[in-house]
């Protein structure tokens, strides 16, 4: 799992997800599961981008211009939300 | 970021969705054919269907204004010869999909189909244990057979099939078997207990219904039940309603209402964009007014809503403000019971 989720992996969301955005917050269902996920407003900045084109490096910069944090900090919390998005089946690997 | 079980939403995305006022859920009827003729149907009348090229129309107006989770429902949704186009554009806008069907046209093929649309769930009336009970009340003989193997095709396919249970007089006595069916079939089973009067007022399903000592008995050993009934909830997690605030539900014809059962008319799609039917019809508004009114009224009475359902109150009383004697019912009822 983890190495699916380097820098330089493209994470895609899992195409059977549901999903919208509501007051800024995503608001997630998975059919399989039937479980559904919501995510605070930084988690739901990241999941809009991680559209299987940008890679997790590219995903930290932007949100690093996006949101006041410090840019090692936002890498690494961009890899533990794919590694844990992708525990939950959320995105494709 | 948190994870629940549900067939609908959660609690705080519908409370947003009410901040927002999104329509995070909405309930769309197809059709009102049916090859069924279940004896407690709400429905009354039919409809000029609206065409595939309108009802994309419309899924693309829903996931503009923040549907979610998009129930489609009928009359019998696989009688319509483009069902299947409808639930893929669907699913294809990003919507989580339940499915209402009596089940009876489910072959392998149809199964396979509905499968991949990966829905949430198909759920599907289960009215007795035996064949006689459930064709009786159906009228429909062999409806029984064809609706559990419709449920035995959907599970094996992984699909999640919930089977929801009216009771009434008669399959009351068939209610622990109904309950161990499903079980055995691997699907979820729904129970309700309080009929609703037809969609144009029409009372006759309530002569069907369960006399209270006998709803007694049968919740005092079944309590985990009353979770899923008395009184029908639009999608409210927190058990108020949320027709018109989070839901609303749309005719064969693009009628917009509340709710399934409230014939409050908002609009209709083919005159006016859905949006802003849902922003700006009266009684869309009325109903986020109203609700939120009577949850502050029954705070000052021990009370936290639950049994406010504005239909209910419209069908018996003709207005949605005021208590129906059925939701006065399901609310003694639950008092009693302690909940």
């Amino acid at each position: 799992m983890s190495e699916a989720f380097e820098p330089a992996a493209r994470p895609l969301r899992a195409p059977s997800v549901a999903w919208r955005v509501i007051q800024g917050e995503a608001v997630m269902v998975l059919p399989a599961t039937g479980r559904v996920h919501t995510l605070n407003p930084v988690g739901t900045r990241f999941w809009e981008l991680v559209d299987g084109q940008r890679t997790l490096g590219e995903i930290a910069r932007q949100l690093h211009e996006e949101f006041d944090a410090p840019l090692g900090r936002i890498e690494l919390d961009c890899q533990h939300f794919a590694a844990e998005l992708g525990e939950r089946r959320l995105l494709a690997t | 970021m948190t994870g629940k079980a549900a067939n609908a939403v959660p609690d705080g995305a519908v409370e947003r969705a009410r901040a927002a006022v999104a329509p995070l859920h909405v309930l769309l009827e197809l059709t009102y054919r049916c090859n069924v003729r279940c004896v407690h149907c709400y429905l009354a009348g039919r409809e000029e269907e609206m065409s595939l090229a309108e009802l994309i129309g419309l899924l693309d107006a829903l996931a503009e204004e923040g549907c979610l989770v998009l129930t489609l429902s009928g009359g019998e949704v696989l009688l319509r010869r483009d069902f299947f186009e409808v639930a893929s554009a669907a699913r294809a806008r990003g919507f989580a999909l339940r499915i209402f069907t009596n089940g009876t046209l489910v072959d392998e093929a149809r199964a396979d189909r509905l499968a991949a649309l990966e829905p949430v769930v198909v759920e599907m009336s289960l009215l007795g244990a035996a064949p006689e009970t459930h064709d009786a009340i159906t009228l429909k003989r062999g409806s029984f057979a064809r609706t559990v193997r419709a449920a035995e095709l959907l599970g094996a396919r992984g699909v999640r099939v919930k089977l929801k249970t009216t009771l009434m007089r008669p399959n009351l006595a068939e209610a622990d078997q109904m309950a161990l069916l499903a079980d055995s079939l691997g699907a979820q089973h729904q129970v309700s207990f309080v009929m609703m009067p037809k969609r144009d007022g029409d009372p006759s399903p309530l002569a069907l219904q369960v006399d209270d000592r006998a709803l007694r008995r049968r919740l005092d050993r079944r309590e985990r039940e009353l979770d899923e009934a008395p009184v029908p909830r639009a999608v409210g997690d927190d058990g108020l309603c949320s027709a018109g605030r989070a839901a609303c539900s749309i005719s064969p014809s693009g009628d917009v209402y509340p709710c399934v059962l409230l014939p409050l008319k908002a609009g209709n799609v083919r005159e006016r964009p859905f949006g802003e039917i849902w922003r700006d019809a009266p009684p869309l508004r009325l109903m986020r007014e109203l609700v939120t009114r009577h949850k502050i009224a029954c705070q000052n009475c021990d009370d936290d809503g639950h049994f406010f359902c504005p239909a209910l109150n419209m069908l018996q009383r003709g207005d949605p403000a005021h208590m129906a004697p059925q939701a006065m019912r399901g609310q003694a009822l639950w008092r009693d019971l302690g909940r």
